[in-house]
């Protein structure tokens, strides 16, 4: 998988390249708009992580030339400026999702892999791992032929995980990405232990234990 | 303009009523010298003409009633010159004042700056309009900046928090982590989403001040809240929480603020609530109520929606950060409905009441 990361910041860029290369992403930077311009025109890229103000220009051009050429490289628009109109005008153009700073790593890998998988999978829909097969169009999941039935939050969460496969997600990335926002307004996110404890014991259930496992107390990992 | 001073002003309009009246008055005067100063004369004329003997004179009497006579109407007329004067003044000379109040009462700090205020003839006038316009130039000038300076602020707090964020994400993925470190990292995790969630609320609150939220669409507060349900149901664990729609309530409105307004409440009630508590939300025709049990005692109705309060009998930190009832103020106030607070038998109840003008009506 080929990613592009265009973001000035370059702590946050080598921030969101280190954490994609662990599970075997090609992560190539810009960080100028010039730059951003030269590798688009020259490479192609499953996915590119695009930040709308740049130096040298504005970030909707470039998404605006990606789609020109052709191009089928998944967008994904992240900003600091967070507008409607900007996230609008960004899904107008044409990139996939839109996502406002300041954000959860593993919040945007769940959102590329997402990405990368709906275009993968166009037509199907379905996807599977090595014991698990889930349709995205139905939300059905599968563990070792046998079906499971899974609450949103649950399917959501697993996701989730899927999408960050290999590394540790902090409780409060989960919370935010099971309730959005609003887990911002609680100050604990203990709500989430009931999810996580259903979806094991269903996983385990269907065969497929050790999947998650809890790393010092404050995250999650799937292994 | 030719420019002069009140006083001037005043002092020769007063001054030509006052030729003017006299000269109008100039019968009168020739009345009472003929009637009461020369009217002796008049009868010694008479008889030494028709050869009579001349008549009994009381000099004294006359002319004692002539200057009294001539006093008044000096007196008279002064008064109605005056009260001509006052009556023109108010009417003409002081029209330029009465505008200038009129512009600086309708003027508000929020509002695009009025129409600078003209000059007059009137010196004074014009050195007060001069000034005004300064001040509501440079008012409004520094409002906006301070507007602006709290959204730029947020904006740029976002990109340092971004980086934070992200480098902590990557630390939690480091093996060699000891569980102590990775103690010390979740904490830092929790204080950058607090800094992060103050800094959007600010934001928030900056963009609806400047009126960043121009879009309006009819929503319908039932079918909102129905998909926001399943989000607050996650949040309640252990609590019991009741929708009644009592009837449908259709308004025009932004769905991003009312979807806050909606979560704010909710999750406010929540947050503050009792184990095994309840949340009850009821929407009918009137308005948007939102209840619930909790432990604190009533709230201080005038303070309540302040930003950064905190109730000094607090018994503890709920979390929050003090902008989530203050975001739903500045909602409702947007929208042009009222929102209040009250206490009765031990539950906490929030509600939004619109004005029957604003409601959609629904068949």
């Amino acid at each position: 998988m080929k990613l592009l990361i265009i973001e000035d910041e370059r702590e946050l860029s080598d921030s969101i390249a280190a954490y994609m290369r662990a599970e075997n992403y090609l992560c190539e930077q810009a960080f100028t708009y010039a730059e951003a311009r030269q590798k688009v025109s020259l490479y192609d890229y499953d996915c590119v992580v695009l930040d709308l103000m740049l130096p040298g220009g504005n970030g909707l051009d470039i998404l605006a030339d990606i789609r020109q050429r052709g191009n089928p490289a998944g967008v994904i628009i992240v900003s600091a400026k967070g507008a409607l109109d900007d996230k609008m005008r960004g899904l107008e153009i044409g990139a996939d999702d839109y996502l406002a700073k300041p954000f959860h790593l593993p919040e945007l890998s769940m959102r590329i892999y997402a990405i990368i998988r709906r275009r993968e999978f166009g037509a199907s829909n379905r996807f599977t791992t090595d014991d698990l097969s889930i349709d995205l169009l139905t939300h059905s999941v599968a563990a070792n032929g046998q079906p499971l039935s899974l609450t949103k939050s649950e399917y959501d969460l697993l996701l989730f995980f899927l999408g960050n496969r290999n590394r540790v997600v902090s409780k409060s990335a989960i919370a935010e990405h099971l309730s959005g926002e609003m887990a911002d307004m609680m100050d604990n996110h203990d709500f989430i232990y009931t999810h996580i404890k259903n979806l094991k014991a269903k996983l385990a259930a269907a065969g497929c234990e050790e999947h998650i496992r809890n790393v010092y107390g404050t995250g999650y990992k799937w292994q | 303009m030719k420019q002069k001073r009140l006083i001037q002003k005043s002092l020769w309009i007063f001054s030509a009523c006052l030729v003017l009246l006299f000269l109008l008055a100039i019968p009168l005067f020739y009345w009472l010298t003929k009637s009461f100063y020369a009217e002796e004369m008049h009868d010694v004329l008479k008889a030494v003409q028709s050869g009579q003997q001349i008549p009994e004179l009381d000099l004294e009497e006359d002319i004692a009633h002539g200057v009294m006579l001539q006093f008044g109407i000096i007196a008279g007329i002064v008064s109605i010159a005056m009260v001509l004067v006052t009556g023109l003044t108010v009417k003409r000379l002081w029209k330029p004042f009465d505008d200038t109040l009129q512009t600086i009462e309708r003027f508000r700090i929020d509002r695009p700056m009025p129409e600078p205020l003209p000059e007059t003839s009137v010196r004074e006038f014009t050195r007060l309009n001069t000034a005004l316009n300064r001040l509501m130039a440079d008012s409004t000038a520094q409002y906006r900046l301070q507007k602006e300076f709290t959204e730029n602020a947020s904006h740029e707090l976002q990109t340092p928090l971004a980086v934070l964020q992200g480098r902590l994400d990557l630390l939690l993925q480091d093996p060699d982590l000891t569980g102590q470190q990775a103690a010390l990292v979740q904490d830092m995790y929790g204080m950058t989403r607090r800094m992060a969630r103050l800094n959007r609320n600010l934001l928030l609150l900056a963009k609806m001040e400047n009126r960043q939220f121009e879009t309006r669409e009819d929503l319908d507060i039932n079918a909102l809240i129905g998909e926001l349900q399943p989000y607050w149901q996650t949040l309640a664990d252990g609590l019991t929480m009741e929708v009644r729609q009592v009837s449908p309530l259709c308004l025009p409105g932004n769905k991003a603020l009312v979807e806050t307004l909606l979560n704010n409440l909710v999750i406010n009630s929540i947050r503050n609530n009792v184990p095994q508590g309840r949340v009850s939300v009821q929407v009918s025709q009137e308005g948007i109520c939102v209840t619930n049990t909790s432990a604190e005692p009533a709230l201080d109705k005038d303070k309540v929606f302040i930003r950064f309060y905190q109730p000094s009998d607090r018994r503890q930190n709920s979390g929050g950060n003090g902008l989530g009832l203050a975001i739903a103020k500045a909602v409702c106030d947007y929208h042009g409905w009222h929102i209040s607070y009250a206490y009765t038998d031990g539950q906490h109840c929030f509600s939004v009441s619109i004005p029957a003008a604003l409601s959609i009506g629904k068949d």
